[in-house]
């Protein structure tokens, strides 16, 4: 029913008061509320994988996304766009590496198919381009490979001679 | 930030981001920065696809994989255009020699121009291919099977290994109303062939399918459009080893397909229909299909009618003449109704490519009907706009929601010298770019005003200038020369400064050509990859020298 709330607790304890239909953006709580028969007057439902601070960021954007139409089924022919992000979209996700990361996580854990594909976009973006040399910068990824093993790639990359 | 956040995301959501990459991106990108993402992207260097790769992508991959010790083996290949064709097949390095993996390979030009290009340098190579299973050829949308092919094909054997032939040229009629490829054969060890062709009197002139009767068990096939059953097509007997029969067609009336699929192999076992058509589906003339094909297992048909989409089945079918979809759009644009284009889905699914100015008075309300078209097309790529000048064109851009798109096509006689300056304000993002037409000198005599003055335009020296300055994710450049009033003095210096700029452009990452032409024939054809070792190595090739 419209105006409907249910209570959201993140796994640092804090609950949000939410309208059932914008958590129902969420499949994870959906299918808590639907099949699992949870009331949505008096259960709080635990979200123990996300904390207050990227809940709040996940509501926010699901409010504003309220009355978005489904977001389409993937489809290999449609093209991969990256530069179809909204300018909300763009302005909500300036947030520091690490919000934007937690958020991919949030997205994937509650299911919330359009958050996910405009994060992971968001990512890819930062990514598109670049070297791995700026990428590893980037995204502060350890190099593990041994000396040989570095030796060895840098070996392969070689050109080969056609004898 | 802290430090190990982008490597707490597990591996599914990685592969997610690099959903939105193309796999050349991630395979240059990811390959040497540790053990966990070498890992993660080795599943990526099976099937590799080049067509969307700019030029400095493509030599990476060339040298950073391809030619690199290592070796991955790479199983499926598509790739695009006269350079990449190029590059693997007919380059010093024998880059062919290290695809001894492949089994499917599938090449696509999207320009007449390089059809022979296509055929010329690499159909000979195949052979040393000794995996090749599957063959793609897509030579898509502007042109078509011809005779001037038939040399080409003769001298050429198909690979022993291949089974599966895909060939997207548009197979179709003569002017004088039937067709001369009965040079076609299909080699006898396909057991699979995809082709799209006119309508049934093409096959009927010709005799290829029907040689191939008893070995060709799925046969996929695109009739632009199935308007007539003429009573001695009945005689046609097709394919008597088929078991797989994918038909995909515009029907101008519902009466031929029984017609139509009486023509084919009672024991087939799988039956797809892909139809479109304008009038009312008599559904119980659909189900009386499966009587005809007494050991059909499985039978699926998506039928697009004017009010609804027909089908009996939630699985995406899927078609190799998605593509196909390219060739009739200038056609349907003009029968749009343009008040209820989101119902006009029959027509609409035919644009899937490309739009253009044509069919629209671009100085009134149409340009508020082309942004309509553009939201409403996901895959659409490609836009083409003709105006009386390069202003015209500018501000007519700033009008469309022209984000998507990568594909830019512009025509006029005058294109200011400025205009890739104002155009990159637009649309920096272009991937591919055509002008035509361009002038070799830099002033133009304007004859339009009372007294005769001298216009200053785009030249293809400044063209190519501009387009290395302005524009860094462009892959794909044409320039369109009309040579009319120039000496042939005159345009061989030109065409020498030209190849001096393009050879200097071999760095940048795009592939750039320069057409010229005369009298509607193109004279001569450069580039910044390289064009005149082949030249001289192939009989057929078309290009002259300037």
């Amino acid at each position: 029913m419209a105006g409907n709330k249910i209570k959201l607790q993140s796994n640092d304890g804090d609950t949000f008061d939410v309208d059932v239909e914008i958590a129902k953006q969420s499949a994870t709580i959906k299918t808590m509320l639907e099949d699992l028969g949870m009331s949505e007057e008096d259960d709080v439902i635990p979200l123990p994988n996300v904390n207050s601070a990227i809940l709040k960021k996940v509501i926010q954007w699901a409010t504003h996304h309220k009355d978005d139409p489904p977001p389409p089924e993937d489809d290999e022919n449609r093209e991969k766009n990256l530069s179809d992000i909204s300018s909300w979209d763009q302005d909500f996700l300036k947030v520091d590496q690490g919000t934007l990361f937690e958020l991919i996580l949030a997205a994937n854990y509650l299911d919330i198919k359009g958050l996910l594909d405009v994060t992971c976009k968001t990512v890819a973006n930062m990514i598109k381009g670049r070297t791995p040399e700026e990428i590893r910068r980037q995204f502060n990824i350890k190099n593990d490979f041994t000396p040989q093993e570095e030796e060895q790639i840098k070996k392969e990359n070689e050109w080969c001679e056609e004898k | 930030m802290d430090p190990t956040k982008a490597e707490q995301l597990p591996d599914e959501l990685w592969l997610m981001i690099f959903h939105y990459l193309e796999i050349i991106d991630v395979l240059l990108t990811f390959k040497v920065l540790n053990q966990r993402f070498q890992q993660m992207i080795k599943p990526y260097y099976s099937h590799i696809d080049l067509a969307d790769a700019s030029s400095k992508q493509f030599s990476t991959f060339i040298d950073e994989i391809l030619l690199s010790k290592e070796n991955h083996p790479i199983y499926s290949l598509t790739l695009k255009n006269s350079g990449q064709f190029k590059k693997i097949f007919y380059s010093k390095e024998r880059i062919f020699t290290r695809l001894q993996h492949i089994e499917a390979l599938k090449l696509t030009i999207d320009h007449w121009f390089h059809e022979h290009d296509l055929l010329n340098i690499t159909l000979p190579h195949l052979s040393h291919l000794s995996n090749l299973t599957n063959l793609h050829l897509n030579i898509l949308p502007d042109t078509y099977m011809k005779d001037s092919f038939r040399p080409i094909f003769e001298y050429f054997s198909f690979p022993s290994t291949l089974v599966k032939l895909t060939i997207l040229g548009f197979w179709k009629q003569t002017m004088k109303g039937y067709t001369t490829l009965n040079w076609f054969k299909l080699p006898s060890n396909i057991r699979s062939f995809a082709f799209a062709i006119d309508n049934l009197k093409t096959i009927y002139k010709t005799n290829f399918l029907q040689e191939a009767n008893n070995h060709i068990e799925v046969l996929k096939i695109a009739f632009k459009e199935m308007d007539d059953f003429d009573a001695k097509y009945s005689n046609l007997n097709f394919s008597t080893s088929l078991v797989s029969l994918h038909l995909e067609m515009s029907l101008i009336t519902m009466e031929f397909l029984p017609r139509l699929l009486n023509l084919f192999s009672k024991e087939i076992k799988s039956l797809i229909l892909i139809l479109r058509t304008s009038f009312e589906v008599d559904l119980n003339l659909i189900m009386s299909i499966k009587d005809l094909f007494p050991s059909l297992e499985t039978f699926q048909y998506v039928i697009y009618s004017p009010n609804r989409i027909i089908t009996n089945t939630a699985d995406r079918i899927v078609s190799p003449f998605h593509d196909i979809n390219k060739f009739a759009w200038k056609r349907y644009i003009n029968n749009l109704n343009y008040d209820n284009l989101s119902t006009d889905f029959i027509k609409l699914h035919k644009l899937t490519y490309g739009l253009s100015s044509e069919s629209f008075d671009l100085t009134h309300d149409n340009i508020n009907t082309l942004n309509q078209l553009i939201v409403l097309l996901p895959n659409l790529k490609s836009l083409k706009l003709n105006g009386n000048n390069s202003q015209t064109i500018i501000e007519v851009l700033k009008l469309l929601c022209t984000k998507r798109l990568t594909k830019f096509h512009f025509n006029t006689s005058k294109f200011h010298h400025s205009f890739l300056i104002d155009l990159a304000q637009i649309i920096p993002h272009v991937r591919e770019l055509r002008l035509e037409d361009i002038h070799f000198n830099e002033y133009h005599a304007d004859y339009s005003v009372n007294r005769k003055i001298y216009r200053k335009v785009l030249t293809a020296t400044v063209a190519i200038e501009h387009v290395q300055r302005y524009y860094k994710e462009l892959m794909d450049l044409y320039l369109y020369m009309l040579p009319f009033n120039y000496t042939d003095k005159e345009m061989c210096k030109a065409n020498q400064q030209l190849q001096e700029w393009l050879n200097g452009a071999k760095q940048q990452d795009g592939f750039y050509s320069i057409y010229t032409f005369h009298q509607n024939y193109y004279q001569s054809f450069l580039s910044n990859y390289d064009s005149d070792i082949y030249q001289k190595s192939f009989p057929y090739c078309l290009y002259v020298s300037p």
